[in-house]
């Protein structure tokens, strides 16, 4: 019982609640000057009525604009749950009107409650300690230069007694404001229903696609460390009977090894990534374009002011999902390469399906003189021109299984990416089997 | 005797390594390959093996449906020893419900490997008891008449009943103080009475239909 009632003095809750009301406090000071000095003038001068009345209401609109802003906002739900400890999720995404209004309210009731505090402690402080004071040694001098006349004759004791208990009735006042606060702070600046709703889907789909990435790491992994077990094994059992055998099954291991560890690596990597921006770029997670999105992809490159002729097959809807989603971006990336380095020549895409999947091609003149020797080169690995999405490309086509060649023939630069199109190709190749949520009865 | 093996799986690097394995043992032939479940039937037919090593996930036809295929098509068929790379899989129990006679990890070790062909080809115990006990009380539905309609006297529920633990014939003789040939005969009249093909396939009704709770021990 005695515990609960010291609490609130001893508790540092109090005292950080103290500082956040303060901070109202503080940002409340030019609104009660400026409330202050129009005062002053109305009182002092009403002929000029129309003028400060025009004056009056410019002012008004530009104080109340804080309010409403969005960073202020943040810096309140910021401060409530560093400074107050409210329970308020940090702010994503847009904000909508009627959440604006809500945290214009928590901007007031903090200035006020800010105020109140302020002027508590700058009347009620002073004054306890003149009460106190007045008890030890200072004798009626003190209380009677502070001009409080009405308390001459008045019982010291009973003083003593108002002054303590004044001193004390502010850690307690500030500790049931907190309590206050932290209430009121979920309701006014926490997000609405659809903002939580929209955030949970973002959080969802963030959650499904890692879970993907990382079903696909487990049966890539799985795959190679299978391979390199079973090699590994056999290896030992045939021993010096088949020392052919042996130096096939350790070149086996080496090159699954090594294509584990760039799945793992590549896979790891846009975890990473993801984490880092997950807040941020919530377009990664949105329903990803696949083939059937070239078209428009076509066209917002035309709209772009780039010529491009395409040549895309009828039946690009029925490629598996997988396929669908890397070969857009695999046309996307190629694309802005193109762009980027061709200055406005034209580009060839062509998208086919093959006997055995997909094949891309994406030509380009290039400029003369070209802007930089490009290297021919295939399969994975970057070249140093337009290197990052030469990488990226390789990647993808590495994970499903594919073949990438990029470089120069003749006067012109050529992306071309084969994609084994139909289920049955993506698992022929070494490491890393790469299996989709599309792939028939997985999971 | 040899043990007469083909081998489907579709990652290359796989057969090479089980084929040198299982060339060590002496007592069993690779004679066929395959890298798809769609090649497995005609495969079979051909070479007449006494048992398939079958990969269960492969692109065009899994080893699920290449298991079903095989034992509903072909005449005396031979048994399917499941490979896979995941032991937590529900393809393999898919696989052995479509008639599969045991199930093997990938990275099992060369003497576990050379064990289980064996003791699925002489079909006298269950393969990995506990682990199908495992994968029953994940993939499976327990839920029936626990086997009420099949008839089975008390001896033969009590000899169905020592098969769910892995024991071979042999062992239930010394069990149920009878002799080989008894067991046998009761082994024969369960899965008679179930329809089943061998003692996997008898082990997993009996779990399905409640006959055996998985989550005891």
């Amino acid at each position: 019982m005695s515990q609960r009632l010291v609490k609130p003095l001893i508790s540092g809750a109090t005292y950080r609640c103290g500082v956040h009301l303060l901070l109202g406090a503080v940002i409340a000071l030019p609104y009660v000057l400026l409330t202050a000095s129009f005062a002053l003038v109305l009182a002092s001068e009403p002929q000029e009525l129309p003028w400060v009345a025009v004056l009056l209401l410019v002012t008004l609109l530009i104080a109340i604009t804080p309010a409403f802003l969005a960073g202020v906002r943040s810096l309140e739900i910021s401060a409530a749950r560093e400074v107050l400890g409210a329970d308020v999720p940090m702010p994503t995404g847009a904000v909508s009107s009627a959440t604006r209004l809500r945290s214009a309210l928590w901007f007031v009731v903090h200035l006020l409650s800010g105020g109140v505090l302020a002027v508590v402690l700058l009347i009620a402080v002073p004054t306890a300690l003149v009460f106190i004071l007045q008890r030890f040694g200072s004798d009626t001098q003190i209380v009677d230069t502070s001009g409080l006349g009405f308390l001459d004759g008045v019982d010291r004791w009973w003083l003593l007694g108002l002054g303590i208990g004044l001193l004390l009735a502010i850690p307690y006042g500030t500790a049931a404001a907190g309590v206050g606060l932290r209430r009121l702070a979920p309701i006014l600046l926490g997000p609405s229903p659809e903002e939580r709703i929209a955030a949970l889907e973002a959080h969802a789909r963030s959650l499904a696609e890692r879970n993907r990435l990382a079903r696909d790491l487990h049966d890539s992994v799985g795959h190679a460390l299978t391979i390199t077990t079973v090699q590994a094994a056999a290896a030992q059992q045939v021993g010096d009977t088949d020392p052919a055998f042996v130096a096939r099954a350790l070149a086996a291991i080496e090159e699954a090894g090594r294509t584990a560890m760039a799945d793992l690596d590549h896979v790891l990597g846009l975890l990473r990534a993801g984490e880092a921006n997950s807040a941020a770029a919530p377009s990664d997670m949105a329903p990803q374009r696949g083939l059937a999105d070239l078209p428009r992809l076509v066209e917002e490159a035309r709209a772009a002011g780039t010529k491009i002729s395409s040549d895309l097959a009828p039946d690009l809807d029925s490629v598996p999902a997988a396929v669908s989603r890397e070969g857009y971006r695999i046309v996307q990336e190629a694309l802005t390469n193109a762009i980027r380095h061709a200055g406005g020549a034209p580009v060839d895409l062509r998208v086919q399906r093959t006997a055995d999947g997909l094949r891309i091609d994406v030509t380009n003149p290039l400029p003369t003189p070209p802007t930089s020797p490009p290297r021919v080169q295939t399969a994975s690995g970057a070249s140093d021109l337009g290197g990052r999405g030469l990488t990226g490309m390789a990647e993808r086509v590495r994970v499903l299984g594919g073949a990438l060649d990029t470089g120069r023939r003749d006067e012109m630069w050529l992306v071309s990416a084969r994609l084994p199109g139909s289920s049955a190709g993506t698992d022929r190749r070494v490491g890393g089997r790469s299996r989709d949520s599309s792939w028939p009865g997985s999971g | 005797m040899t043990i007469r093996v083909v081998l489907v799986d579709d990652e290359e690097l796989v057969r090479t390594g089980l084929r040198a394995i299982l060339g060590t043992a002496g007592d069993i032939e690779v004679i066929g390959e395959a890298d798809d479940g769609a090649a497995v039937r005609d495969l079979v037919l051909r070479v007449r093996p006494d048992m398939v090593l079958m990969d269960v996930r492969m692109p065009d036809i899994d080893g699920i449906a290449a298991t079903r295929h095989i034992l509903s098509t072909v005449d005396q068929p031979p048994k399917v020893l499941v490979i896979t790379t995941f032991e937590n899989d529900g393809y393999v129990y898919e696989a052995l419900r479509a008639g599969a006679s045991g199930f093997l990890l990938k990275r099992a070790r060369p003497a576990e490997l050379l064990e289980a062909v064996r003791v699925v080809a002489r079909g006298e115990s269950l393969l990995f008891p506990e682990a199908v006990r495992r994968m029953v009380a994940t993939f499976g539905s327990a839920r029936g008449d626990g086997l009420a309609g099949a008839g089975l006297t008390e001896r033969e529920a009590e000899t169905l009943r020592l098969v769910a633990t892995g024991l071979s014939n042999a062992e239930i003789a010394g069990r149920l103080f009878v002799s080989l040939e008894t067991v046998k005969t009761h082994v024969g009249n369960v899965l008679a009475k179930l329809g089943a093909r061998d003692r996997t396939q008898a082990v997993i009704a009996a779990y399905e239909s409640g006959f055996i709770t998985p989550t005891a021990s």
